[in-house]
């Protein structure tokens, strides 16, 4: 087996061990074998991407998807220094802005979906339960996302989710971040009453959802 | 008023040891893991309603170790609450193993059931799906009307002068009011003034606590759930409603869903977290009742081979060592109203929950979020089969429980589940009684379960 290839499995095993010291040292050691910054973090991305179908087959846990977001913020901070002499690698990191609407205090659907499109590659913000429509607003004036997502678990909060929406749309803003929403209480005849695309049945379908809308689908 | 223990117990979360919630929740897996090597317990398809005493005995054991390793995250503080192992046991040892609910002729007793317990339980019919102001009184009175339900969980509010209800506005607090006193009339409309209800259906804390009173509202003959967050966490928000609900005089229920998946990791350390959970909500929620479950989280489901087998531990673990009752049934199924897979659900749900201990209650079909799709028949099928449950043992009950799931499983599995249809189109709007075509259903399915070995209860004749 090639020196490369060596390494890139040791890497995939320590993560998947999700041993943050034994992963750190492997990419220092792919670093010392000249193997380049954007080799590792595609590879790394691949890693990320079977984790979460793992967790999706109920292989692998929300923790170890917590877990595996940390490891790739770490393996990222090694690389960033090398990355940005890669003019080729232009990262461009779709960021979502993600919270349960005001009133709704349900958190398990969505600390899912963050984890799943975490380790699908997005930089999500969580602005975590009970969030304000206005908070929703400023942070997107703020952060600039693609998305906006917004979950609701309960019928009694599907108004604040209009509310939410109502907001954007009142500015214009509706389409430049677009608004996506999900959770317990909503489904594909919901979405469509509100005006916004649905993000699925699950963490799974959310990730597809959010793929088929950056896509233009 | 609330105990002095109650008081004593929630200021740790004042004083606790300091963790960001992210620790802690990661605590939780880590400690679970290891708690679930330690005491052996692995999921074991092969036996969903377990018969090994000995699995149920360390699910117990591994319950109270994480509760007395971890205590209960505050969220509001960020602090954790402490117990201690006598603390456990004495407050298990004060608890009470029966609760009267409602008055008069109404008046029932909500037992703890052990394990194969030969007593029928108590049979708590509604569900959680929404529903359109044009049917709302008469479901309600549907519900009362029927006589295998002995009381009635709530249906949430969904319209006020027609807006949808929203959550923490005065909107909800009259909704709510509005809700409970419809049921209220419809109980005493059915000739059962005294039916308890089971609460409740307010989402903010301000709206569950406005609805406690005498006159129109919850009484203090009723029984109101307050919520553990996934995971061995506590708001304060949750720990007012305790407070309120013990000063006002009624029975607290503590309730919450261990996430297969989540947390606490696999169905395993489900099991453990939801042991945890019931014994916790005794000392920090002043919980009299039990009424919590093993939960799927990817897809919300409590009909899969893990849940149940998870759900049927834990409730188990808690009817063989503590003397609380246990409230918990086919609460939720994928499929809807008039479908043989809900019917299929709903039997497996009900089999396992009632021969480890639990007075069923449920039913919500279409995971309780689609509007009109629920029925009283639902939860009388549920109370029929509970009843015979208590005529079989546990080996039976796993042998049936085994042959239905395979009905079932892969429509659930594709996530595909029939919708089945309204109580508009299953029910007669006048006399308030199923038509033609779901008593078919049932007595096809009946057909079914007794050529499996479940025979139809029957009371005794001179």
């Amino acid at each position: 087996m090639a020196a490369k290839e060596k390494i890139f499995v040791e890497i995939a095993a320590a993560f998947c061990d999700f041993d943050e010291e034994l992963l750190r040292e492997k990419i220092n050691l792919a670093l010392e074998h000249e193997i380049d910054a954007p080799s590792i973090i595609k590879h790394l991305s691949k890693i990320l991407e079977g984790i979460g179908d793992r967790f999706c087959q109920g292989e692998i846990y929300l923790p170890e998807l917590v877990i595996s977001g940390d490891l790739m913020e770490m393996a990222v901070g090694i690389l960033e220094p090398m990355l940005l002499s890669h003019q080729e690698y232009a990262p461009v990191k779709h960021k979502i802005i993600l919270g349960t609407v005001k009133g709704d205090i349900h958190t398990i659907g969505k600390d899912m979906v963050k984890m799943m499109w975490t380790v699908s590659g997005f930089d999500v913000i969580d602005l975590g339960i009970d969030v304000p429509a206005e908070l929703f607003f400023c942070k997107a004036q703020e952060i600039n996302p693609s998305i906006v997502a917004l979950s609701s678990t309960m019928t009694t909060t599907i108004p604040n989710m209009k509310d939410t929406i109502d907001l954007f749309k009142s500015r214009g803003l509706d389409q430049k971040y677009k608004i996506l929403i999900g959770g317990g209480s909503v489904n594909p005849d919901l979405a469509k009453q509100l005006g916004a695309p649905y993000g699925g049945r699950d963490a799974y379908e959310a990730v597809k959802s959010v793929k088929a809308i950056l896509a233009g689908g | 008023m609330a105990t002095a223990r109650f008081w004593e117990i929630i200021s740790r979360g004042e004083q606790g040891d300091s963790l960001i919630l992210k620790e802690f929740d990661l605590a939780v897996f880590q400690m679970a893991k290891k708690i679930v090597k330690k005491y052996d317990i692995k999921f074991d398809p092969e036996n969903i309603v377990m018969v090994d005493d000995a699995l149920i005995d360390n699910a117990f054991k591994a319950g109270v170790e994480l509760l007395l390793e971890l205590g209960v995250f505050n969220i509001d503080t960020g602090k954790v609450i402490k117990v201690t192992e006598e603390e456990i046991y004495e407050t298990l040892g004060r608890s009470k193993a029966e609760i009267e609910l409602g008055f008069g002729k109404d008046l029932i007793k909500l037992k703890s059931r052990a394990i194969e317990d030969p007593a029928l339980p108590a049979i708590c019919g509604g569900c959680g799906n929404p529903v359109t102001d044009d049917i709302r009184y008469k479901l309600y009175l549907a519900y009362a009307m029927n006589p295998m339900i002995d009381y009635i969980e709530p249906l949430p509010p969904y319209k006020y002068r027609g807006m949808l209800v929203k959550a923490g506005t005065p909107f909800e607090l009259a909704a709510c009011l509005d809700n409970i006193e419809l049921y209220r009339k419809a109980c005493r409309d059915a000739g059962r003034p005294g039916m308890p209800i089971k609460g409740k259906d307010g989402v903010s804390a301000i709206a569950d606590v406005s609805t406690n009173r005498e006159d129109i509202g919850y009484r203090k003959t009723d029984h109101s759930n307050v919520y553990f967050k996934p995971q061995m966490k506590a708001t304060y928000e949750n720990m007012n409603r305790a407070a309120q609900f013990t000063q006002y005089g009624t029975y607290v229920s503590t309730a919450g869903c261990a996430y297969i998946g989540g947390f606490c990791g696999g169905v395993e350390g489900a099991v453990v977290c939801c042991v945890a959970e019931a014994i916790a909500g005794i000392l920090i929620y002043n919980g009299v009742i039990n009424a919590s479950c093993v939960m799927e989280s990817l897809y919300p489901s409590q009909t899969t081979r893990k849940s149940l087998w998870g759900t049927n531990l834990a409730s188990a673990a808690i009817a063989k060592h503590t003397p609380i009752p246990q409230v918990w049934g086919a609460y939720m199924t994928t499929a809807g109203p008039c479908t043989d897979m809900a019917l299929y659900e709903i039997a497996t749900a009900t089999i396992g929950t009632v021969i480890m201990g639990n007075n069923p209650f449920g039913v919500a079909p279409n995971q309780g979020v689609t509007l009109n799709y629920c029925t009283p028949m639902e939860p009388q099928f549920m109370g029929e089969v509970a009843y015979a449950t208590t005529m079989i043992d546990r080996k039976k009950a796993n042998e049936i429980v085994q042959a239905l799931i395979p009905k079932y499983e892969e429509r659930l599995l594709a996530k595909n589940p029939p919708k089945g249809k309204t109580f508009h189109e299953l029910y007669d709007l006048d006399t308030l009684l199923p038509n033609q075509e779901y008593l078919e259903l049932k007595d096809r399915i009946w057909d079914e379960l007794e050529a499996l070995g479940l025979k139809r209860f029957a009371w005794k004749r001179p």
